[in-house]
């Protein structure tokens, strides 16, 4: 037991705050654990009251002015230092809602004392989430990951400082791989489909980084984790543009063992997908709603009944082998398909869909017939998927984001259990599912973020700015991180559960550090995760040496 | 409680009869006409001027000590016909070390104390007071019996005498006030008046140099006649300038030695202090006696205030212990 100092007197002590005069050669620093001892009047053992530090300030006592700290250093004033530490309680054991009194001494908590102080010992199911500052394991509850009580994550932060898909990535690791969980219910068999928005950071995920350094090593250890890459790693690619022929993933840094995904037109067609190339949110749309509905009605029925094995669709006659040949065929049958509807309306519908013969055509085929298994994304074949959707036109982004979470929807309904549990990794929710408008993309998104609990689907979403992100989205996530915050951001009342100080804070966090807040501990904790165990670049990638095979 | 005769409150004779006197500063004391000021003793009246300090090698340091009093409660005891007045006062006495840079509080004590001016006086009494409990030691006082102010007064500087000391490493000590007291002689002490009610410079050319004095310089000693040979050397010396519209005697203070220590001795003293003081003069948004109030002395003061505790809060618990008959609960 470290005694670290008194509770003051000066300053008011509630149940949930209070102030501690820090004692001669002790500190406290922000994000330290402490609790107090108080007593209650016929409860023998008396109250613990637990808490994290958040503020801490030191200052002159006895003197009265600004300008006071010039006599001082002069030796011409004497002064005191005092300096207090603000605590923010985080339980109260047992339940007894007093405050510590003036004078009570205050411990830094340690071992079980800290367990207690974050819940830890509540967490019957817990993984490691990051180090705290002090080097020491913070965990995280299962249950309101895996929606036993709760289920989703969401990450902000300004990009540029590689915090949110790095940190989701870290989050889907520790889950995988760390010995309480990687063997546990729902985790054991659960797969994870992650959607690489930006940059080829994500398409080494299964080759151990070369560059890992030993301190990095130990963060690692210090949290009970093996020092590796991800396990079992399916990528895909969408197939490059410039060879209509051959299906080669577009992808610059990395070409073996990526696999190209693309949907047929049978499937385009059956699985009514037109919608989701009408997916950015606008919000004049509603007639548009009706063509879309149309077209699909029409390409479905013209549809039905083909061979499940063939990639070409037939309709009306015409045997339509490419996305080009589907969207003339569309304008050719325009008074049949859309008969009831307005000219502009029509013309609207057929400008957009001219549109997307460059930027998504090449991802909806009929020239694949006997390989169409291959390019369909089996999000169970792997325990991850990472789905490259960098180089594609927003549009297309769009499409593939909202036919892959459509696609697993289906099939978790017809499933009909919540595992094997999926985990959906997705940056830039605000391009999927912005707060304002609506379209089949965000009400796919804002599905799993509401019924995913239930369904097993568990979202792990990303965005600069929460602010911008349906608030249900948001919302619906029991794991909230924050990372580098702009400062105007941090005003937003989407990061009121981070609370002054962390607001504050977060404007001035560092690579790999952020905040996590959770259920289960009424505080945001200060979170350190290490750098990344897998390549997240070419340079980075240890590959196994071709060559060896060979002596 | 100790004694017959009960100890009742008198809630108003410290600011409205003027009950309990008792001098303020007992700064000036009465001189016999036959005991003159001699200010010939470092030069002759023909010489007397400003003197620059001469100081051969800097002070390592300094120290100043002072000391605070209050009126905790004014009270008046009851034996028989006899009304005797008294008061429970407190005082705390402290120690600022200036040195190497830096300003430090070494020492801080604080007595409780109640005075009465006559009848049987009880030993101790225990005020339980919020979470402490104060002791108040009885006093007669040696005066005459309503000057039990100034009983106080002559505790506390009895006090300052008594932590002067102790504290002999060979600093200058500065003691806020005059000399009241006795100190070994081969202590560097200094007394440091700041008020200037009597004059003991008659000559109105002498007074002249007093006013004139630039900063930094004082005048030369002179010798002030004291009962029972504690004599003391004096000088007037300037902390800082004095501008307009502010009286010239403003800035101005009086240094204090004892005579004992000889003239040699007592003009290095003189001359150390003059050099330093103006280094640690307070500046008016601090302190209403600035210039003259040092620095660490107006902070001291602060501070040993603070630590009489809280004025409504103590006159409270006396309250409460008179009207439950003096007994402790």
């Amino acid at each position: 037991m470290t005694q670290v100092g008194l509770v003051l007197g000066t300053e008011d002590a509630y149940p949930l705050e209070f102030w501690v005069g820090v004692a001669e050669g002790q500190y406290l620093q922000l994000d330290d654990v402490v609790y107090v001892k108080t007593e209650v009047p016929g409860l023998e053992k008396g109250v613990k009251i637990y808490g994290v530090v958040d503020r801490v300030r030191s200052r002159y006592e006895g003197a009265r002015f600004d300008s006071d700290v010039f006599r001082a250093s002069e030796g011409i004033l004497p002064v005191g230092i005092a300096t207090s530490a603000h605590v923010s309680v985080t339980r109260v054991e047992p339940e007894i809602y007093v405050p510590p009194r003036p004078g009570q001494v205050v411990y830094r908590a340690l071992g079980e004392e800290r367990d207690r102080a974050l819940f830890f010992d509540t967490m019957a199911r817990r993984f490691p989430v990051g180090l705290s500052r002090d080097g020491q394991p913070i965990w995280a509850d299962l249950d309101y990951l895996d929606g036993t009580k709760g289920a989703h994550v969401n990450i902000a932060g300004i990009s540029g400082i590689a915090t949110k898909t790095s940190y989701a990535m870290f989050l889907l690791y520790s889950l995988f791989h760390h010995p309480n969980t990687a063997e546990a219910q729902g985790v054991k068999n659960a797969s994870a489909i992650i959607f690489n928005v930006k940059g080829e950071d994500l398409l080494f995920l299964d080759l151990p980084n070369a560059r890992l350094t030993d301190e990095a090593r130990d963060i690692y250890q210090a949290m009970g984790l093996p020092v590796g890459p991800f396990q079992s790693v399916r990528l895909w690619a969408p197939p490059a543009r410039s060879n209509p022929f051959d299906l080669i993933p577009d992808t610059d840094a990395r070409q073996e063992g990526v696999r190209v995904f693309c949907w047929s037109l049978r499937e385009f067609c059956q699985g009514r997908l037109l919608r989701f190339l009408f997916a950015d949110a606008d919000t004049e749309t509603s007639q548009l709603d009706y063509a879309v509905a149309a077209a699909e009605r029409y390409l479905f029925e013209e549809t039905a009944g083909q061979p499940q094995n063939q990639a070409w669709v037939q309709v009306d006659g015409h045997r339509l082998t490419s996305f080009q040949d589907l969207v003339e065929l569309l304008d050719k049958e325009e008074k049949k398909v859309f008969s009831h509807l307005a000219p502009v309306t029509v013309g609207a519908f057929r400008r957009r869909l001219w549109a997307c013969v460059d930027t998504v055509g090449h991802l909806i085929r009929g020239d694949l017939d006997l390989e169409a298994d291959k390019h369909r994304i089996d999000p169970w074949a792997h325990k991850v998927s990472v789905i490259h959707i960098t180089k594609l036109h927003d549009r297309a982004k769009r499409f593939v984001v909202g036919v892959v979470l459509k696609q697993l929807l289906e099939a978790k309904d017809t499933q009909g259990t919540r595992e094997p549990l999926l985990f959906v990794v997705l940056d830039e929710l605000n391009k999927y599912a912005p707060r304002e408008g609506r379209s089949p993309l965000k009400e796919v998104v804002l599905d799993i973020a509401e019924r995913g609990r239930s369904l097993g689907v568990i979202l792990i979403g990303a965005q600069q700015t929460a602010s911008e992100v349906e608030r249900r989205v948001v919302t619906n996530a029991a794991f909230r991180v924050t990372g580098r915050l702009d400062m105007a951001e941090a005003e937003q009342s989407e990061y009121g559960f981070l609370g002054d100080s962390a607001r504050r804070r977060a404007t001035i966090l560092t690579s790999g550090s952020l905040f996590f807040s959770q259920p289960s501990i009424p505080v945001p904790v200060l979170v350190r995760f290490p750098f990344p165990a897998w390549a997240t670049r070419s340079e980075e990638a240890c590959r196994p040496d071709p060559w060896s095979r060979l002596r | 409680m100790d004694g017959e005769g009960a100890l009742r409150l008198h809630p108003w004779a410290l600011s409205v009869e003027g009950l309990l006197l008792g001098e303020e500063e007992v700064e000036d004391e009465e001189m016999t006409a036959e005991r003159r000021i001699n200010p010939q003793v470092e030069v002759r009246m023909e010489a007397w001027g400003p003197l620059e300090p001469k100081v051969e090698s800097p002070l390592d340091g300094v120290l100043f000590v002072d000391g605070v009093r209050r009126v905790d409660a004014g009270v008046v005891k009851q034996e028989g016909n006899h009304l005797y007045w008294g008061l429970f006062g407190s005082y705390g006495v402290g120690a600022v070390e200036c040195r190497h840079g830096q300003a430090r509080v070494i020492v801080e004590q604080v007595e409780r104390r109640l005075v009465l001016g006559g009848g049987r006086v009880p030993e101790l009494l225990r005020i339980p007071c919020g979470s402490s409990v104060l002791e108040y030691r009885g006093i007669l006082s040696r005066n005459r019996q309503q000057e039990v102010r100034g009983e106080l007064q002559r505790l506390m500087r009895d006090k300052e005498g008594a932590l002067i000391s102790g504290l002999g490493d060979g600093l200058l000590l500065i003691v806020d006030g005059p000399l009241t007291f006795q100190v070994p002689r081969d202590m560097p002490v200094l007394g440091y008046a700041k008020s200037h009610h009597r004059r003991y410079l008659e000559d109105p050319k002498l007074v002249q140099v007093v006013l004139d004095l630039p900063p930094g310089t004082r005048t030369p000693l002179f010798l002030i006649p004291r009962e029972g040979g504690h004599d003391l050397f004096s000088c007037y010396a300037r902390v800082a300038p004095s501008p307009v519209p502010r009286h010239p005697l403003v800035g101005i203070v009086r240094l204090e030695m004892w005579a004992v220590m000889g003239l040699e001795a007592a003009v290095r003293l003189a001359d150390s202090a003059t050099a330093l003081i103006p280094r640690f003069a307070s500046s008016a948004q601090w302190d209403p006696r600035a210039p003259v109030n040092l620095h660490p002395v107006a902070a001291l003061e602060e501070r040993l205030r603070h630590r009489l505790g809280d004025h409504g809060w103590v006159r409270r618990g006396i309250e409460q212990f008179l009207f439950r008959g003096g007994e402790e609960p």
